[in-house]
């Protein structure tokens, strides 16, 4: 392996023995790590499955794939040179053709990765990393096994999964939130009514009628669980299959979440130490020269204006803050109210606590803003125009915008408000408008597939792109229909 | 201290995981790619000796739903070089640029890449080939394929079934062991040493049977004539060949007992071997009419009408010396009374406008009235796919 290269996998070894020394002396944490060496054909295919090494089958992997191979092919995504997935044991994935330099800065990433996905919130409080794989491998196992039942099949299966695809973003945003069942619900409201606090000012109230809570709704409160919701009460009857595919979809996406979550973060964290472990491992001249050119190109920004790099934002903001907790200027002082000689402090802490809309609301500073050449636009369709550059009037709300859509923030909020219809057991979901509109077409199928599980007429209340009006999408089973709403 | 496992040797292993599933993808795109067939066939590189196996094609990704914003209002970008009131187009590039493998939300333009068989199957799928004489399937039988079919005692090593041989052996040792108990005189003296040395006996010896399956099948000749004088550019001849390629494609995928005789002509006609006949230079006159009379004259010692099923393809661009006109219509003529089919693919000057009125395609077709003979017209890439379409339709009353 890599003879043309010029080291073996004893070169690695070594190098990471180095690596992970420096890592825990500059403090970081993470679980075992294994590395797996593979080709360009082999990345591009776990990277089709996000790293994991089982995962159910579905085409739209093999979009990914496409797409991936295709970008790769006209140069505009350059296929990532570090893949490593949240489980303990961790795994990452080298590529056999990358030179030395970019080995050692790939590793170094990886264990940046490794802390985060071990310390920050998000991930401890929304996935279990040592069952990750074995939850993969079992999901994958059950779907292929409905898939070749005779008297499920492929096509039954896949229609399952795109429709469980098309609803899984609308779940809730907070990780580890645990989903309640209506009838826990329902308990839980019975159990608060009937012990009512008594507090010291009690007596002194001359009302005290509980609030009798209406539990006859379905759901009692607007559900974001769209997947399990759906599992749980579909207005026809479910195959265990189907409620299987449900709850299979809905914990991988679980699982994800958080990673999308924390994109801007995370990339960042592990970037900043893949540049201070490889300035600390005092590297000879010519391997220097490469991992410093390898370091400018992962973190340099986007050739499209509307992208914006997360490597490079998060880059920027980790240094920032790690100088100035250490040594902030005088100014810096006064304005943050800041002490010093806190930098290494500082970032671990916010890397334990923080996600990435609450890392850019704190740490976003103007200045910054100006450093990154960041701007805001408007937009109507395909055109754009630059609208305001950050300066001291505009940069609250430019910063604001980027967090709005940072995140879990490009995804509508959807929730269930009701699955009873008077007993017509119709199913009208909301969508919560926070200014931006949906798109219509993608919404009319999408509760299309929302009608597949629930087997009942589905609608969708929201507010239309034009007038902002008030508006309902419906699909009785049959057609689709729109109409103000009333 | 990590873990390192080298996979890269590994090829079927990881490769291939996401194999079904590209699969199935592309499946879910073939309609996607029926519409890029025009395109895909005029492509020069699928044409000749140089045919690649697999064709990369530009396809609409398909879609995969989930609520989503509409075209956004507003955002944030990054650019060094932003000025208030700049104009930009999303998709990434200033206005007034095309927009090559995009990565717009949900409108992926991605390439896949297509078995070349796959495309010709789907290609031809509803195509079949016209006026095909059902008549002539019962005078010729065809060999298919041979099968093994049961064990004889003679036969070639090749065919040898070691394990039917080697029980047979068994059974023979078995019964003279006991027919040794019973005999009075030992005769294992004798025997015993040429037993150890030849194992097996001749009668022991059994081999496969072959037998072979024979399916009528329908018998064809097709004949592909091309116009290689000086008037025939590189354009017309790149055009003539996709039409002739496709013919030569869909004959080899559909039927199995189909020969394709390659004739090549300027003012002579020549035959000329399959590997050679995609690549051939110009010069020379025209005449049109000795390609069907060197058609005829093969027809008359290699294929005779009663046993063959006679296509005859000729591209040219109808340019003709005028004296040979009223020959060539006569030899078409005398063509037409032994073949299913005959077509004249007439091939015009890129974007040109006129039909020659003095071009063979006319003459031709105010001389000859009979549905076995077709004239194509064509003139742009386009009209290769629809041309061919149109021919291979035509006793079907048109596309």
């Amino acid at each position: 392996m890599s003879t043309e290269q010029g080291y073996f996998i004893p070169d690695l070894e070594e190098w990471n023995k180095r690596i992970e020394d420096l890592a825990a002396s500059f403090g970081l944490d993470w679980y075992p790590q294994e590395f797996e060496l593979v080709d360009d054909s082999m990345i591009m295919s776990t990277i089709a499955y996000s790293g994991m090494p089982s995962h159910y089958p579905h085409w739209s992997f093999g979009k990914a794939y496409e797409r991936q191979k295709t970008l790769y092919k006209y140069g505009m995504g350059g296929l990532p040179y570090e893949l490593v997935i949240n489980s303990n044991p961790s795994i990452a994935y080298l590529m056999d053709t990358n030179p030395l330099a970019l080995q050692i800065l790939t590793m170094s990433h990886v264990y940046g990765h490794n802390d985060f996905f071990k310390n920050n919130i998000n991930f401890r409080k929304g996935t279990r990393a040592e069952l990750a794989l074995e939850f993969f491998r079992a999901s994958a196992d059950r779907v292929r096994s409905y898939i070749s039942d005779p008297s499920i099949g492929a096509a039954a299966v896949e229609e399952a999964l795109d429709c469980a695809h098309a609803l899984m973003y609308n779940c809730p945003r907070v990780p580890g939130t645990k989903y309640v069942s209506q009838e826990e619900q329902r308990k839980e409201l019975l159990d608060g009514s009937k012990n009512v606090p008594e507090d010291e000012w009690s007596h002194l109230s001359t009302k005290k009628v509980p609030v009798v809570p209406n539990l006859k709704r379905l759901p009692l409160k607007p559900e974001e669980s769209l997947l399990l919701f759906l599992r749980d009460y579909s207005a026809r009857r479910l195959e265990e299959w189907e409620k299987d595919i449900l709850t299979i979809v809905y914990e991988t996406f679980s699982y994800f979440m958080p990673q999308i979550m924390t994109k801007i973060m995370n990339e960042g964290w592990a970037s900043y130490w893949h540049y201070k472990i490889g300035r600390a491992l005092n590297l000879p001249a010519s391997l220097r020269v490469s991992l410093a050119n390898f370091h400018s190109m992962v973190v340099r920004s986007a050739e499209n204006p509307f992208v914006i790099n997360p490597y490079h934002l998060g880059f920027t903001i980790w240094n920032d803050i790690e100088r100035r907790y250490e040594n902030p200027t005088d100014e810096e002082k006064e304005k943050y109210s800041l002490k010093g000689g806190e930098g290494m402090e500082q970032i671990f802490r916010v890397r334990r606590t923080a996600n990435d809309a609450s890392f850019l609301e704190a740490y976003l500073t103007k200045d910054l803003m100006v450093e990154l050449n960041l701007f805001s636009f408007v937009a109507d369709e395909d055109e754009a125009y630059v609208d305001e550059l950050p300066d001291d009037d505009s940069w609250k709300q430019i910063r604001q915008t980027l967090v709005r859509d940072v995140g879990m923030g490009s995804f509508p909020v959807i929730k269930v408000i009701d699955g009873d219809g008077s007993g017509a057991r119709s199913l009208v979901l909301k969508h919560e408008f926070d200014g931006r509109h949906l798109d219509s077409k993608s919404a009319k199928k999408t509760i299309q597939c929302a009608y597949h599980f629930w087997g009942r007429p589905v609608s969708l209340e929201t507010t239309t792109f034009k007038r902002h009006v008030p508006y309902v999408f419906s699909y009785d089973g049959e057609k689709s229909s729109q109409s103000r709403k009333k | 201290m990590a873990i390192f496992r080298d996979l890269s040797k590994h090829k079927n292993g990881t490769s291939d995981r996401v194999a079904g599933d590209r699969t199935r993808h592309r499946d879910l795109v073939r309609d996607a790619i029926k519409e890029h067939l025009p395109d895909i066939i005029s492509e020069e590189a699928i044409i000749g000796k140089g045919a690649k196996n697999t064709v990369k094609i530009p396809v609409r990704s398909l879609k995969e739903w989930r609520f989503k914003y509409g075209p956004r209002d507003d955002g944030v970008g990054q650019s060094e070089e932003a000025q208030q009131g700049d104009e930009f187009q999303i998709g990434g590039k200033k206005p007034g640029k095309g927009d090559q493998a995009g990565d717009q939300d949900g409108e992926t333009i991605i390439e896949i890449d297509v078995d070349m068989d796959y495309l010709i199957e789907m290609m031809f799928e509803d195509l079949e080939l016209p006026f095909l004489d059902e008549k002539k399937l019962s005078e010729l039988k065809v060999e298919t394929h041979t099968h093994w079919k049961g064990l004889k005692p003679h036969g070639i090593e090749p065919r040898l079934d070691l394990e039917a041989s080697y029980i047979e052996k068994l059974t023979r040792q078995m019964a003279s062991k006991r027919a040794k108990k019973n005999l009075s005189v030992d005769v294992s003296e004798e025997f015993g040493k040429l037993a150890k040395k030849f194992p097996f006996r001749d009668e022991d010896l059994l081999y496969h049977s072959v037998a072979t399956k024979q399916e009528p099948q329908s018998n064809a000749v097709i004949f592909a004539l091309m116009d290689v004088s000086g008037s025939m550019g590189s354009w017309k001849k790149y055009l003539a060949k996709a039409f002739l390629f496709l013919l030569y494609r869909f004959i080899k995928l559909k039927y199995q007992n189909v020969e394709i005789v390659f004739i090549a002509h300027h003012t002579k006609a020549f035959e000329v071997p399959e590997a050679d006949f995609f690549h051939l230079g110009e010069s020379g006159g025209t005449m049109i009419s000795s390609a069907p009379a060197l058609v005829l004259k093969l027809i008359e010692t290699r294929y005779p009408p009663h046993l063959w099923n006679i296509y005859s393809v000729h591209c040219s661009d109808g340019d003709n010396y005028s004296s040979d006109n009223s020959h060539a219509v006569e030899t078409y003529k005398a063509l037409l009374k032994v073949a299913n089919l005959v077509g004249f693919v007439e091939i015009a000057e890129e974007n040109s406008q006129r039909t020659l009125s003095g071009a063979m395609g006319n003459i031709l077709a105010e001389a000859i009235e009979d549905p076995h003979f077709q004239i194509i017209r064509l003139q742009d890439k386009q009209d290769v796919w629809s041309g061919f379409r149109e021919f291979m339709k035509c006793d079907k009353g048109g596309s």
